[in-house]
């Protein structure tokens, strides 16, 4: 049994905590001291780019096959179409993966799971919709059990339409989210009709509303 | 070296550390490498090329009837929402277009017809929602409506993935711009003409002009109904006058099969008829 005194001092588990605990104890002193601009720029220029470089460049999908998508995905990583080339290494267990790549109508009694696959993969993570059944239900959009989009409880990042998506779509959406990952220092990406929207994860979502939000962030240009 | 099939092969003792134990999985794992690389390939006999296609660079040869983007031919697009009637997924939608007089979009349309109206229907596609399985092109009397090889549809917002009517438009360099009008629904409207009230409204909203009015049975006070009749050689089978009728007095049935000497029909009682025997009858009855 921990001690409620004893409790303050854990830190969380949680990565994005992590991350504000060295904020406000590592890297706060260091600031502060003489090598405190050489440090921000070292911190955002080279090592920045060299994480993001790694980050774009092995996008690990979570190997979880809903329904008739999932034969496309494995078609994606068989020798005529490899995804490999671009670091594209299915993966069983969810702490392994980057991409929660999501093919198929999600059931209300599947969504639950899907959530907390979600909520078990380490940051950063993105969310692909692949396949028109998990962006908006597709022939399901009628039914009493079928979630109408991926959209409603997870932020999701890229929406693939086709029905099933080809293999060769399948890839364009995986390049195009290494573009959105790529496009994380400047925040802004342009979409196919040249409307530009945020570019850092889960920022078109608000789901302490529970919602997608249609709102568009401000254009800087 | 050989699979072992018998018993006495298993009890065999397999030679390793001789020289044939070494050798001939090297020279078999040599003779496969060779076969299988890049350049070297094409020199040694049974050379294989290469299977992975390399697909931002090298796009693969798509079959012809692929159904990508969907693009409209404006030309030829009559407005008769037809599509969105036969969509399984519902996501075809229509968009209002007010027009110039003497456009060449107002060719087809019925608004050339009817001098007041200036405006055209044009479809709308939601691409995230389209079960991409060809039912609107199959049914479209006019041939307006065409898929092209684009695949590449994937975005970063669902809001994207609504495309207008505009932007599905084919270029107009690519439609050849002859309307031939076909009913592929297999399907024509019947009147009762009890029930008519004939207030003229199928024959303003049929967009293939096919509706005539001439006179029908009087009314209580003696003067004569206008009562609908049909050029089913024109009609299309888009339910457009079923669906504005006030007093459902339209119904759609099924056409049998195109002959030489015209349309036959097959009544509700399962007997195929001459369409003019059918109308004649219905006439008669009519009269009586």
């Amino acid at each position: 049994m921990i001690q409620r005194a004893e409790q303050s001092n854990i830190v969380g588990l949680r990565s994005k905590d992590f991350l504000k605990w060295v904020d406000e104890n590592i890297d706060a002193p260091l600031k502060r001291g003489p090598g405190g601009k050489m440090l921000k720029k070292m911190k955002e220029g080279l090592v920045g780019e060299f994480f993001n470089w790694a980050k774009r460049n092995s996008t690990w999908p979570l190997h979880f096959g809903i329904m008739c998508c999932a034969i496309e995905m494995a078609a994606t990583s068989d020798p005529r179409y490899d995804i490999e080339r671009f670091g594209v290494i299915y993966r069983s267990s969810p702490r392994q993966c980057d991409v929660l790549l999501l093919n198929g109508p999600i059931s209300l009694k599947l969504r639950p799971v899907v959530r907390r696959l979600y909520e078990q993969m380490a940051d950063p993570k993105w969310v692909i919709a692949m396949g028109e059944c998990t962006i908006c239900g597709g022939p399901y959009y009628d039914s009493y059990s079928v979630v109408k989009g991926s959209y409603t409880f997870v932020p999701t990042d890229i929406f693939i339409p086709g029905c099933p998506v080809r293999p060769e779509a399948l890839i364009d959406g995986f390049l195009k989210l290494n573009a959105k990952i790529k496009a994380e220092r400047t925040g802004w990406i342009r979409t196919k009709k040249g409307r530009t929207v945020s570019a850092r994860e889960g920022e078109l979502m608000n789901l302490e509303e529970g919602e997608y939000t249609y709102e568009v962030p401000q254009d800087r240009r | 070296m050989k699979s072992p099939k018998t018993d006495d092969d298993l009890t065999q003792v397999r030679p390793s550390g001789t020289i044939g134990g070494m050798v001939r999985p090297m020279i078999a794992t040599i003779k496969q490498a060779l076969v299988t690389l890049p350049v070297v390939n094409k020199l040694v006999p049974g050379g294989r090329k290469p299977v992975t296609h390399l697909y931002p660079y090298q796009k693969v040869e798509l079959p012809s009837a692929f159904r990508g983007q969907h693009s409209i031919d404006w030309f030829k697009c009559i407005g008769c929402e037809l599509c969105a009637k036969v969509c399984p997924n519902e996501c075809i939608y229509f968009e209002f277009h007010e027009i110039e007089p003497e456009s060449a979009w107002l060719h087809p349309s019925r608004a050339m017809l009817d001098e007041m109206k200036k405006v055209v229907r044009r479809p709308a596609v939601d691409i995230g929602h389209c079960l991409f399985c060809g039912n609107c092109m199959e049914y479209c009397p006019t041939d307006a409506w065409n898929f092209t090889q684009e695949f590449e549809h994937a975005d970063y917002a669902r809001e994207d993935l609504y495309y207008r009517s505009e932007e599905l438009r084919m270029p107009a360099e690519n439609s050849d711009k002859e309307i031939i009008l076909i009913n592929r629904m297999g399907e024509h409207p019947i009147c009762e003409v009890d029930v008519c009230i004939g207030c003229r409204r199928c024959e303003r909203e049929c967009p293939t002009r096919c509706i005539d009015m001439p006179d029908g049975p009087n009314d209580r006070k003696g003067k004569p109904i206008v009562v609908p009749e049909f050029d089913y050689t024109k009609c299309i089978g888009c339910q457009q006058c079923v669906d504005v009728c006030p007093v459902d007095c339209l119904y759609m049935e099924e056409i049998g099969y195109k002959d030489m000497s015209g349309f036959y029909h097959i009544n509700k009682q399962g007997e195929v008829k001459l369409l003019e025997e059918q109308t004649e009858e219905g006439i008669a009855r009519a009269a009586k």
